[in-house]
């Protein structure tokens, strides 16, 4: 593998989606959803906390990441370029990483905003910083598992939209796994989610929540590689 | 030297390529000649290793591709594609850097500056590339195609849906840059193969039907030969000139104009050549001549005949 490649790869990304309104728009109205509720207990209840900003953030991801993801195989598939990508002196696993990269980039870029947030409550009032740096670790081991999933429904269809639809319903699966693991057992709430974010959340950085999100991830990389290795 | 030996491809039910085999010799310009759906995009595809053949081998100067995603190979490679893909949201420099560090192509500046001469783009390099016309996006995809000097140039269908003056600017890019090079060139335009190319390969339902120069081709089809007369005749030359020449075989009146000229089509013996005979004939009755000719078979009759459905 070459990096200079990957790199290649990466900086094409980003202009692309730099270029164009699409990551603007997105990210806009992310922040402005988000901002509503990381406003909302401060200005009404007083609250000097993130918590409920975290708590949404698996739901708004759940939106948000797949609005991202949702072009970076789909649209080379419907304009045709795949095929000058393909013929580049590519690696199709440099391609893979290249893209992977620039949409994580391309989310955490949005989510550099929301910094603001917990900087604004350093000033309002006594925020646990600790708690605050396990969440944003939680935040980007969420990213980095829904990226994953964003890239491989991208790469099985030419049709954003659909794409779009794949990654929120995997997504939700494990979503709602989280939510409902009380009624539907102890595997299925190990399956979900919400029990390894929630630990971020409340200050707990454990190695295997990590790994949990680390390994689904690469799961749906290795699937995104076969899937690319297919004809389209 | 490019070699391909018994190249299969199927998609699902539909056999695209069906046990092709071919050599293209270096610096040769091969003209890929056939209908719509005829196979040359995918046997393109596969040579370029885009596509992956479900049996058979090509061999680049002797290596195998599809070996290890054919890294080494592709670099040798440029590769304009059909109906010119490019990402609508670069402008034209941005892209053609894109290419040049994907390629590594070493002083890149300096080498995109040379190819935006080459290929006039001077006016249109910070425009963004959906703005263009159609004429300048093949131009920037041409641009692409060459900019890290390949050894062998892959262009499927350069001129299709150019108008006549862009197909031609894309044609003279063509011949300038032919020297020292192997093209792969598919058309279905006939007269381009027989401008550009110097060997034709005829692709019709995944197999070769004709391989060979453009003269080859014609004696292959024109077997018998064909002589237009038109003029004023004061006799039914379909049932005259049988009784008075020799070796004819079809007599046929292509048109008639309202101020009496009569043009004929008479098919002879091969190697066979009437027209001094039917001069002697026209002057002995009287007759005036307008028109009297030897056709040949064109590129196009060679296509027709040989991709007959």
């Amino acid at each position: 593998m070459d990096k200079n490649n990957v790199f290649s790869i990466i900086k094409k990304e980003l202009r692309l989606y730099f270029n164009s309104p699409i990551a603007y728009i997105v990210v806009f109205i992310f922040l402005l959803l988000s901002g509503f509720f990381y406003s909302r207990p401060l200005f009404v209840y007083g609250y000097v906390t993130l918590r409920h900003y975290f708590d949404l953030l698996p739901l708004f991801l759940l939106f948000f990441v797949p609005a991202i993801t949702m072009r970076i195989f789909s649209e080379e598939y419907k304009t045709g370029t795949i095929e000058i990508i393909y013929t580049l002196p590519f690696r199709k696993i440099e391609i893979l990483l290249g893209k992977y990269i620039s949409s994580i980039s391309v989310v955490i870029f949005g989510l550099l905003f929301t910094l603001i947030y917990p900087i604004s409550l350093i000033f309002l009032g006594k925020l646990d910083i600790g708690m605050t740096i396990a969440g944003y670790i939680g935040v980007l081991m969420l990213v980095v598992f829904y990226t994953s999933v964003g890239l491989f429904s991208s790469s099985l269809t030419k049709n954003q939209i659909v794409s779009f639809v794949i990654t929120f319903f995997i997504l939700f699966i494990f979503f709602i796994l989280g939510k409902l693991g009380m009624f539907v057992g102890d595997l299925a709430s190990y399956i979900g989610i919400d029990l390894h974010f929630d630990n971020f959340v409340r200050g707990i950085v454990d190695v295997r929540d990590i790994v949990y999100f680390l390994s689904l991830s690469f799961l749906f990389l290795y699937f995104t590689y076969l899937s690319i290795q297919k004809e389209k | 030297m490019i070699k391909i030996q018994n190249i299969t491809k199927t998609f699902g039910k539909i056999i695209a390529l069906n046990n092709i085999s071919l050599e293209i010799k270096d610096n040769q310009i091969l003209g890929l000649l056939g209908p719509n759906g005829a196979g040359k995009t995918t046997l393109m595809r596969i040579i370029n290793g885009f596509l992956r053949q479900d049996s058979g081998e090509v061999f680049i100067d002797g290596v195998e591709t599809n070996k290890d995603e054919m890294i080494e190979i592709k670099k040798s490679i440029g590769y304009l594609p059909e109906n010119n893909p490019l990402y609508e949201d670069m402008n034209v420099y941005e892209y053609l850097e894109f290419i040049s560090n994907s390629r590594k192509v070493e002083n890149f500046r300096k080498r995109i500056k040379e190819v935006i001469e080459i290929c006039k783009l001077q006016d249109v390099v910070a425009r963004n590339i959906s703005e263009l016309s159609k004429g300048f996006r093949q131009r920037v995809g041409f641009s692409a195609a060459i900019i890290h000097n390949p050894k062998i140039l892959i262009l499927d269908e350069p001129t299709s849906g150019l108008d006549p003056n862009q197909a031609q600017e894309v044609k003279n890019l063509i011949s300038e840059f032919k020297k020292d090079k192997t093209i792969i060139l598919s058309t279905h335009i006939l007269s381009e193969v027989e401008e550009v190319a110097d060997y034709v390969v005829i692709i019709h339902k995944g197999k070769i039907v004709a391989e060979g120069n453009i003269a080859d081709l014609n004696k292959m089809v024109l077997k018998n030969n064909i002589i237009r007369i038109a003029g004023r005749f004061n006799k039914d030359l379909e049932s005259f000139i049988p009784t008075v020449i020799r070796g004819i075989y079809q007599i046929s009146l292509v048109s008639e104009s309202s101020d009496g000229i009569k043009e004929y089509e008479i098919e002879t013996e091969k190697d066979l050549d009437i027209r001094e005979d039917l001069y002697s004939l026209s002057v002995r009755e009287g007759w005036t001549l307008v028109e009297l000719y030897k056709t040949s078979a064109s590129l196009q009759d060679v296509f027709r005949e040989l991709t007959r459905e």
